[in-house]
């Protein structure tokens, strides 16, 4: 793999692991970390589960290379395959999809502001709390949060991540939010005025 | 440190599965042929759809309204009778099928359940009426009436209810015997017209343009004839309502005798 590869985008990456399967490796590289990340903020999967969903995600992204439409971005196509593969390895092993404490301080106080949580109200266990809150949403509720608040991709993007309308993903993520208002006020952090 | 080690490795681990698994690309033209086969499903879907709104539009328009005070206490009663449910629940299966098609197509998902049935519902609206136009509607409720035995299109059902003597209703096929008319029934029946008053012109003419309706009363095994209307085709060039029809034609006969006959008095309802 030379630098010349690595600067090339994700199209012409694809076109070319078509044609040679060693230039696929610029894609792994590229996306291992960022899928790592989601499947750990999505679940309380152990490192060797969270190796193993991985591994089938490039996998099947290998085989499906033909699939991707072009009228997407790959980043979309990649983490759509990333989200079905660890609901999919979820329900066949049975496992508890929690969210873990994998999100940032930096990243929660973002997504707090945006849910208009104040920063003074932030108490010591502030972010236990709060992953703790989005354990307890619905799983297409906390998947819609995090891809919104903590991947930071807007509603087009989630749609076709999730495969909803973008009218459905707005949706989800109103409600969501005042979902895990809700849940936030009984555990007394509250929203400011 | 171990797990930087096996993300570092990562991806020699899934290139070696490649090779050592001769694991290749699917080939474009299958995702080509499973997108087409969802829309080429989905296409028949919305015709066979269409077809049953074709066929649903020639039964509300050979549900013959104007002679519902006839055979049924009210509209309401008509048209639950007359209701084609077989063909309205296929559509909404049809489209329930369609919608779940276009959903399975690559893009989808990107539309809301309410676009996609709404387009689904006009398309194939619009479909429909084409298709009755062309007589598709009719073929089909007719070609179904001769071969499904369990099948009655709009007309014999129609027909049922006005095949009822005791009731004061009857309906068949009118010939001229020895100066008589005698109405021939569906069932091969022959019933001697006791005609009086009427138009004997018309009721000649209008009994060889096709079937009649003729509403009265069974009176010494002959039938005592207090109205008759003819066939459907020759009443859309008449007054819809039966009693105009009646009146203006002299096609009525009142007599003592029909003052008690219940589908009479009701078609002379205002």
């Amino acid at each position: 793999m030379d630098n010349s590869s690595l600067d090339q985008n994700d199209v012409d990456i694809v076109n070319l692991s078509l044609k040679d399967k060693e230039s696929f490796s610029i894609i792994i590289v590229r996306y291992k970390d960022k899928l790592r990340k989601y499947i750990k903020r999505l679940t309380s999967f152990s490192d060797d589960s969270v190796d193993d969903i991985l591994q089938e995600i490039f996998i099947k992204t290998y085989i499906n290379l033909n699939d991707f439409d072009q009228s997407l971005s790959f980043s979309s196509w990649i983490y759509r395959i990333a989200h079905n593969e660890t609901i999919n390895y979820f329900r066949k092993n049975k496992k508890h999809i929690d969210a873990t404490n994998l999100i940032n301080d930096e990243d929660l106080e973002a997504f707090a502001s945006e849910i208009n949580i104040e920063k003074e109200q932030y108490k010591e266990h502030f972010n236990k709390i709060f992953t703790e809150s989005i354990n307890e949403l619905p799983e297409k509720y906390k998947s819609v949060l995090i891809l919104k608040f903590i991947e930071g991709n807007d509603y087009e993007a989630i749609s076709d991540i999730l495969q909803k309308p973008p009218g459905t993903i707005a949706t989800w993520i109103n409600r969501a939010k005042k979902e895990l208002k809700v849940i936030l006020n009984k555990k007394g952090i509250h929203e400011y005025e | 440190m171990n797990n930087e080690k096996i993300q570092n490795n990562i991806e020699d681990k899934i290139l070696a599965k490649i090779s050592t698994e001769h694991i290749e690309p699917k080939a474009k033209w299958k995702f080509l042929l499973k997108n087409s086969y969802f829309w080429l499903l989905g296409l028949a879907t919305i015709i066979l759809g269409a077809l049953t709104i074709a066929v649903s539009i020639f039964v509300f328009e050979n549900i013959r309204w104007e002679l519902y005070k006839a055979t049924h206490e009210n509209l309401l009663t008509f048209l639950i009778d007359f209701i084609p449910y077989l063909w309205l629940m296929l559509f909404l299966g049809f489209v329930i099928f369609t919608q779940y098609l276009i959903k399975k197509t690559k893009h989808g998902y990107r539309y809301h359940l309410s676009i996609i049935v709404g387009s689904i519902l006009v398309i194939s609206t619009v479909l429909g009426i084409v298709f009755a136009d062309l007589g598709l509607g009719q073929d089909i409720d007719q070609g179904l009436d001769d071969n499904l035995p369990f099948y009655q299109g709009i007309k014999k059902h129609n027909d049922s209810l006005w095949n009822d003597p005791n009731k004061g209703l009857l309906t068949g096929t009118i010939s001229l015997v020895n100066n008589d008319f005698i109405l021939t029934t569906e069932d091969n029946k022959d019933w001697k017209l006791i005609t009086n008053n009427l138009n004997k012109d018309l009721v000649k003419q209008i009994g060889s343009d096709g079937d009649v309706r003729i509403v009265g009363v069974v009176k010494n095994d002959q039938f005592y004839v207090c109205g008759i209307l003819p066939d459907f085709d020759d009443l859309i060039k008449a007054p819809p309502n039966p009693k105009i029809f009646f009146e203006r034609n002299n096609m009525i006969e009142r007599s003592i005798e029909c003052e008690g006959v219940r589908p009479y008095a009701r078609l002379l309802e205002d």
